[in-house]
Order: structure tokens, then C-alpha cells, then sequence
């Protein structure tokens, strides 16, 4: 009898330390109100300094500071578009060199001072001077890209960047739309370090509160004359896990989270809250065929494989192995259109066909090529190098696309190493023979796709970027001409589709598709996805 | 006592030098930070720029030296990723975690010891059993799997709890702003209930076994027999002769219990997106931030070390024969 009344009073404790939240909770829990919109995003940003995009800080800082920040040009939500923005319009020099941007009249920042050319030209300068230490894809890719030498104010509203070399001008365009402009006058007066958290924009909303770890809100900015933006707060939660962001989107808490895991999306369909959205996206997956001779799997473990691909015929035998449309409808549950090269739709070759699934094919053109099957049904083996993760280039299809390669004779192994020493083997060319790769791309530039692999100049085989250490002369020679075309676009894309002809008849890849992606999205907004990385919420709004 | 302390607290450093040089051999055993650091597309020449620029280029002896060296002088460094303090970081961090991890060591330990002393007493019976299941089924399942079960029937099926998200109450409590802290701590104790539960079930299962066999072996003890025979309610026997007798194993695993906690609770972070040190680690870990990495294992290492040097203090108000020399 004793215990049974200890049992009682334990589990009367028990009740009351559980009701006492509950109590406590006599309000339900809060749902975004009509005049706030609520994105999540996996990672909290490191910095908000305009100048320190991506990279150090992580991805998903531009994500947020283009809401704060406006550029010159900004991509559109469309595809290929690219938007006039601070900028009205550009001129171009004779020799392709300068560029000069006319700025719109009437333009501050959000402490009220003028925003001017000469603000323009400061933060073009800021994020190019190595003695800011500014790493990421402002100050690491896009200077480098586009030849950055200077940024010159002509008048108030006329600006010029000098670079060393004429480049396409949709490419330009995109890069210099990465670059975040802000206000000389308050930037000039806060430490790097006080940049990085105290936000001065020029953007359709200010920076309210960052609260460290869990949300950074904003607030719309009246009068911004240069987009419409409809809910008066926006709010970017960090919620690294994507199960609990998902819950958040399923009870109204969240109104856009891009990316989240695949299979969820028929939860988020049937919670009558939310719709998930599936549609091709920008990052380009591929199997990448490494053509180093001098690379350390090929000098010190010399292999039968590794000697095999560096023939264009296996190279195009292997195309026809893999299935990627089933690949795309069974583990990444959706649809996907297979790739011709390494550029996306709408830039890439309108006429070729993307190679079929045809393993019967693959092995009569591995058996003309000199690779019959040995007595154990081995033609040759490989080892395919991959990151271990989820998405468009995850674990699951890495696995599918070796047992293919297998299939069909060529024993493949699937081996998953840590993504630190995935990319620093990467960028040496060690890595390989074959592995599963993707790159990040465009919808607004074919040369910007092309980029991977760029011309003589910049290395040819060598080039960093180019992680297949392939070596072909018509493409760099392209890449080397292209240049004298920028005035010429026609000329220019004769020349562009010629050098896609090449990647399509020596391929340096096994093209798999631009990977999917999917975005959950609240059934109370109208919404417009974006293909790329990118979340422009500001166009977002209620649903009439 | 006092050379006791002082002893303990001059091991400290060593226990910080062991601690950071095991985390700073982890984080380049998995590969080079620099890459981290750069542009999607990076050439040699950035990877360089930036390999000098975090000073990744120096030996890695000297880098682990420097970092000593400026800890000593209380200079943790500035985070790679965040371009602030590191010391800032974590101490703004620091009270969610700890809400948390004292959340789950008090709900843990006080239903840890009902648990424990009623199944040792009704050793055998039902109840005992019923209750050791329970705790066999507690450690048995992982926090974070728990968490999003409770996530998705609290939290989405009943819409009893939020999904995630923090109310901070000891922040402000901390900073002096008690009208604050009152005035967030229902709210505070609301968004504190689920991940709080989920964090307490495994050290709750796990104190419950120890303390039963605790008291059980204390029960045969001649002593309690004594006091038994000399007509003492059986709560008083419990209360005032086996359970005093059986606190001193229980108080070391509750110090340490504290420790696992203090690393336990940064899949439950992750989990429910609470804003606390353990996902701050997890993600400086991810980002290779070392200088981060760094001074959240020395704040952790000596909190850790200071919660079981009160564990070891406890002793000897437990039992004055134990005396700390």
C-alpha cells in the first residue's frame, strides 16, 4: 500500500511538471500573421557584409542580403532574365573593357544618405581590395571572372568598371549582379567586424533584428521605388534540420523553405497547408571522367580503367549505360530531362539529342573499342569517388549509377570520401578515375556554364576549374576566340553551339541533368520558384 | 579541502590542452579548411590567397601553439565563419544551452529518484518490473529520434507545442533584466517542455537503474536492518539511512551525467532548433571554423570540469568521513 501511494505522488509530479507548460500555453502556438512572411533556411548566415558573399559565410547569406542590399542588375525571377535595377542601363566601351552603368535618380540607403556613383565605385573597390581579406564569390569568383581592375564614379549617377577584357555581356551582366551595393559614408565609419553583424542597405527592406541561431527579420521599406514588396516583415528562420522545417511548413509556421528532402514532399502536399513544388533546376550533376595523366591513381596504381576512359570512345560507350530518366523518377521522385553538355536550358544546343539509354548499345561500342568482357564478365573496373549525402548527386544515386556501369560490364566501385578531401582532390585533378560531380549554373549565360572549363588562357587542360584535366583544342581555342565576338552576338553563339558540338562528341563527362530541385510553399501566398539557388521573397504575397 | 581545489583546478589546463589539441587534430584529419573558405569555382591563386589569409599556410604545430598562446593571454580568436569573437559567440549561446542542460539534469534527476528507490524497494514485484522496462526502453532510444516523434505528434498532429524555435529567459536573467526574464518564462518554460523531455529521457532511464541498484545494495546493509529492527517507519529507514548511505555513487554520475549532457544535447539543439552552443559546434565543425571549434571546447571543458569539482565537494557534506585532500 506504501508504494502504491508513492507511485501516485510520482506520477502526480509527473503531471504537474508536464501540465505546467501546457498551462503556460493557454495561447496557441503563434502562426505568422498577413503581414509577415516566414522563409526558413538551413544555415544561419556568418556575416551580412555585402562585400563577403558566399564562401566564408556560408551559401545562404546572398539569399538574404539581396532583400537588404540591391545591385546594379539583379537576376530576374525568370528565366535567362536579368533585371535592370539601380541601374537603368549600361554602355560598353569600344575595346569591351569599361562598362558604364547609369544609375536611377532619387536613390538612399537605408540611413537616409544618397546613393551615388561614387557609392557604387566604393563598394566595387571595397570587395576587390585584398587588404579587406574578403574571400567567397564577390571578391574570390566574380573579380577574377570578369577581369576586375577599378571602379571609377564619372558624374553622381554615372559609374564605370574597368576590367581587363571584353566578355559576354549577359555573363558580365549576372556577375556584376552578384555585387551588393551599399553606402560609402556608414561603411567607411564601421570596422570589418562591426560590418559583418550592423546591416546599412539599399534594398526593398532593413535589416530589423538578428537574433544569433535562430531568425533575422526585416522590415519593408517605404517608398522603395524599385521593387514592389508586399508583406511589411519578412522573417529567414534557421532550422538546420529539414524534418523540423518541414513540420514548421505543415503547421503554417513557414511559408517558403526550398530544398527540403523529397520524400516528404506528399506530407507536405496532404497537410492541406502547404504545396510542394518540384521543377529542374540550375546545379549541373555529372560524372566526371578524370584525364590526368599524371594524376596518382593513374601513375602509382596504373589500372586497366583508368587508361580506358581517356579514350573518347569508351567515354561515349558509358553514355549510353546509365538510365536517367529512371533515375530521376525513382529516387529523386520527379521528372528530369537528361543533359547534352555542360549547359542548361534555355542556353544550351537546341538540336542535339541527349545520348539514350541503350545498354546494348554501350557494350557493342565497349567491344569496338577494344574492351570485351573477360571470362568473369569484366570489361574493365573503375573506382567512382563521391560525397555521401542526399539530392541530385547523393549517395543513392552515385550507387545506381555504378550498378549501371557495372551492368554493363565495367565493375564499378562506389567509394564516398569526405567532402573536404573530395573538393581539395577535386581542385588538384586527383580525383578519380571517375566521380560524381556537380557545379553550380545559370539560366541567364551559356558561357557562364561553359566557365568550367575555360580556354588557353586560363590554364586549358591545366585551369583549375577544369577537374577533369580534359584536354581539347577546338574548345580552347573556342574559348580563346570568343573574346573578339563580343560585339558580334551572333558570331558569338555559332561559336558557343560549335564548342558544345565538341563537348557532346569528346565528353569529358558522363552528362547526367540539371539537378532537380523542389521548394515547399505556403497555400495562403502566391509565390513564383526559382529554377536557381535564389529565394526572392519580396515579390511573394497573399493570396487574394 | 582547499589544496584539494586548487590541485583540481591547476589539472584544468592540462584537460583544456588535451581537449583542444584532440579537436584541432579532428578537424584537419578531415581535410584542408582552406577550401571551405573560398569561391565555388576557385583558382590557385584565391586558394592561396585565402590558405595566407586564415594563416592555414603555417605548420600545424605553430597554429596549435598560437592558439595556446593567445589563450593564455585570453584572446580565443576570431571565427573564420562569423568574422567576430569567438568568445562573443559562444557566451551568447551559452544560456540556451544551459536552459536546456539544467532542464534536462533537474526533470532527469527528479524523477530519476522516485524511480529508482520505489522499484529497488518493490524489487522483484510488478512495479519494478514495469518500471525497469520503461527505463530499458528509455535508453534504448535515441534523443533524436524521440525528438521528432514528439515534434510530429505534439507538435503537428495536436498542435499542443511549437515545432521549435526559443524563448530566452536566463539570458536576460543574466544581463540583469528580471522583469524581462519573468515576463518570457512561461513562454520560456512552453518552447523549453518538448526539447527538454527529449533530452531527459535517456539520463532519466539511465539515473533510475543506477539509483535502484544503488538502494538495493544499501538495503541489505546491517544498518538499515538496525534501524528496521528498531521499529523506524519505513520511510524514515529510507530517507534518513539508505538513501544518505547510497548518494555518494549516484552524486559522481549525476557530475558526470551533467558532462554528457552538455554534449548530448546538440543533437536535441539541432533537432528543435534551439539557439544554443552544441549547434553553434556542429556547425563550426561543418564550417571548419577552428578558432570557433577551439574556444567552445575550452567554455565546455571548463564547465564540465567545474560542475564535477562540485560533485567531488558534495562528498564530503555527504559523508564526513570522506575528507578532500
Amino acid at each position: 500500500m506504501k508504494f502504491s501511494r508513492s507511485i501516485k505522488l510520482l506520477f502526480i509530479l509527473a503531471l504537474i511538471l508536464g501540465m505546467m507548460p501546457l498551462a503556460a500555453s493557454a495561447q496557441m502556438v503563434p502562426v505568422p500573421d498577413d503581414d509577415t512572411l516566414v522563409v526558413a533556411i538551413n544555415g544561419e548566415p556568418g556575416s551580412m557584409d555585402p562585400s563577403q558573399v558566399g564562401g566564408a559565410t556560408g551559401g545562404s547569406n546572398f539569399r538574404i542580403m539581396m532583400h537588404v542590399f540591391a545591385s546594379l542588375y539583379e537576376l530576374g525571377q525568370a528565366d535567362g532574365a536579368i533585371d535592370p535595377y539601380l541601374a537603368h542601363s549600361f554602355s560598353v566601351s569600344e575595346d569591351g573593357t569599361e562598362w558604364t552603368f547609369h544609375l536611377n535618380e532619387g536613390l538612399t540607403c537605408h540611413d537616409g544618405e544618397p546613393l551615388t556613383a561614387e557609392d557604387v565605385a566604393y563598394s566595387f573597390n571595397r570587395m576587390a581590395d585584398p587588404d579587406n581579406g574578403f574571400t567567397g564569390n564577390s571578391a574570390g569568383f566574380v573579380v577574377s571572372s570578369i577581369g576586375y581592375l577599378d571602379a571609377r564614379a564619372d558624374s553622381e549617377l554615372d559609374v564605370t568598371i574597368i576590367t581587363q577584357k571584353p566578355q559576354n555581356r549577359a555573363m558580365r551582366l549576372g556577375l556584376i549582379a552578384e555585387i551588393l551595393v551599399h553606402c560609402k559614408d556608414s561603411y567607411e565609419a564601421m570596422t570589418l567586424e562591426e560590418a559583418a553583424r550592423n546591416v546599412v542597405g539599399s534594398g526593398p527592406y532593413s535589416m530589423d533584428e538578428w537574433v544569433p541561431g535562430e531568425y533575422i527579420s526585416m522590415q519593408r521599406v517605404p517608398d522603395f521605388g524599385l521593387r514592389e514588396a508586399h508583406f511589411e516583415e519578412l522573417v529567414w528562420r534557421f532550422i538546420p534540420e529539414p524534418s523540423t522545417a518541414v513540420a514548421e511548413v505543415i503547421t503554417g509556421n513557414v511559408d517558403i523553405y526550398k530544398e527540403f528532402p523529397a520524400t516528404q514532399g506528399d506530407s507536405i502536399n496532404n497537410s492541406g497547408a502547404a504545396e510542394a513544388r518540384f521543377f529542374p533546376g540550375t546545379t549541373r550533376v555529372y560524372i566526371g571522367f578524370n584525364m590526368n595523366p599524371e594524376a596518382s591513381f593513374r601513375v602509382d596504381m596504373p589500372s586497366l580503367g583508368a587508361e580506358a576512359i581517356m579514350e573518347t570512345d569508351v567515354r561515349v560507350a558509358l553514355q549510353y549505360a546509365v538510365d536517367v530518366h529512371a533515375i530521376c523518377e525513382n529516387l529523386l521522385l520527379t521528372t528530369c530531362e537528361r543533359a547534352t553538355s555542360l549547359v542548361n536550358s534555355p542556353n544550351d544546343h537546341p538540336t542535339l539529342e541527349p545520348y539514350p539509354y541503350d545498354p546494348m548499345k554501350a557494350e557493342e561500342l565497349l567491344d569496338a573499342a577494344g574492351y570485351p568482357r573477360g571470362d568473369d564478365g569484366v570489361r574493365f573496373s573503375l573506382d567512382l569517388k563521391a560525397r555521401r549525402g542526399t539530392g541530385a548527386d547523393g549517395s543513392d544515386v552515385t550507387l545506381a549509377v555504378a550498378q549501371y556501369l557495372t551492368d554493363i560490364g565495367v565493375q564499378t566501385e562506389p567509394i564516398f570520401i569526405e567532402s573536404g578531401a573530395f573538393r581539395t582532390d577535386l581542385i588538384a585533378h586527383q580525383l578519380g578515375p571517375i566521380y560524381m560531380g556537380r557545379t553550380g549554373g545559370s539560366k541567364w549565360s551559356a558561357q557562364y556554364d561553359m566557365a568550367d572549363i575555360p580556354g588557353h588562357i586560363a590554364g586549358g587542360a591545366a585551369a583549375e576549374t577544369n577537374y577533369t584535366h580534359w584536354d581539347n583544342d577546338v574548345w580552347f581555342d573556342g574559348w580563346d576566340t570568343l573574346p573578339n565576338y563580343t560585339a558580334d552576338p551572333e558570331a558569338e553563339r555559332a561559336l558557343e553551339l560549335a564548342m558544345l558540338e565538341e563537348f557532346y562528341r569528346d565528353p569529358p563527362w558522363l552528362m547526367l541533368y540539371a539537378g532537380p530541385r523542389n521548394e515547399a510553399v505556403s497555400n495562403r501566398i502566391e509565390y513564383q520558384s526559382r529554377a536557381d539557388y535564389f529565394i526572392t521573397a519580396y515579390a511573394a504575397k497573399l493570396k487574394e | 579541502m582547499n589544496t584539494y581545489v586548487i590541485r583540481r583546478l591547476l589539472l584544468l589546463p592540462i584537460v583544456i590542452v588535451g581537449a583542444t589539441f584532440l579537436s584541432f587534430i579532428s578537424i584537419w584529419l578531415g581535410g584542408d579548411p582552406t577550401l571551405f573558405y573560398t569561391s565555388e569555382r576557385p583558382s590557385k591563386e584565391e586558394i592561396d590567397r585565402v590558405r595566407a589569409t586564415y594563416g592555414f599556410d603555417r605548420p600545424h604545430s605553430e597554429q596549435y601553439l598560437d592558439f595556446l598562446f593567445n589563450l593564455a593571454r585570453g584572446d580565443t580568436g576570431t571565427s573564420l565563419y562569423y568574422s567576430v569573437p569567438a568568445f562573443n559567440l559562444v557566451m551568447e549561446r551559452m544560456p540556451a544551452t544551459l536552459e536546456l542542460t539544467f532542464g534536462s539534469f533537474l526533470l532527469s534527476t527528479l524523477l530519476a529518484f522516485p524511480i529508482g528507490v520505489i522499484a529497488a524497494r518493490a524489487r522483484g514485484t510488478m512495479t519494478d518490473g514495469r518500471l525497469m522496462l520503461g527505463a530499458m526502453f528509455g535508453q534504448s532510444m535515441p534523443s533524436f529520434w524521440l525528438g521528432l516523434m514528439f515534434i510530429l505528434f505534439f507538435g503537428v498532429t495536436l498542435r499542443w507545442m511549437p515545432v521549435s524555435g526559443h524563448v530566452p529567459f536566463l539570458k536576460p536573467l543574466l544581463e540583469g533584466d528580471i522583469e524581462q526574464a519573468i515576463q518570457n518564462f512561461p513562454n520560456a518554460l512552453y518552447y523549453l517542455t518538448m526539447p527538454v523531455v527529449a533530452a531527459s529521457v535517456w539520463p532519466l532511464a539511465r539515473s533510475s537503474r543506477l539509483i535502484r541498484s544503488t538502494v538495493l545494495e544499501v538495503l541489505h546493509q546491517d544498518y538499515v536492518v538496525m534501524a528496521r529492527s528498531k521499529g523506524l517507519v519505513e520511510r524514515t529507514v529510507l530517507a534518513r539511512h539508505a538513501i544518505r548511505n547510497a548518494l555518494i555513487p549516484i552524486v559522481t554520475l549525476l557530475g558526470l551525467q551533467f558532462g554528457f549532457l552538455l554534449s548530448g544535447v546538440i543533437v536535441i539543439e539541432i533537432v528543435f532548433s534551439w539557439p544554443g552552443v552544441g549547434r553553434l559546434i556542429f556547425s563550426a565543425i561543418n564550417n571548419r571554423d577552428i578558432p570557433l571549434v577551439q574556444t567552445a571546447v575550452t567554455l565546455l571543458v571548463i564547465l564540465f570540469v567545474g560542475v564535477n569539482l562540485i560533485a567531488d565537494l558534495l562528498y564530503g557534506a555527504l559523508d564526513p568521513r570522506i575528507r578532500l585532500e
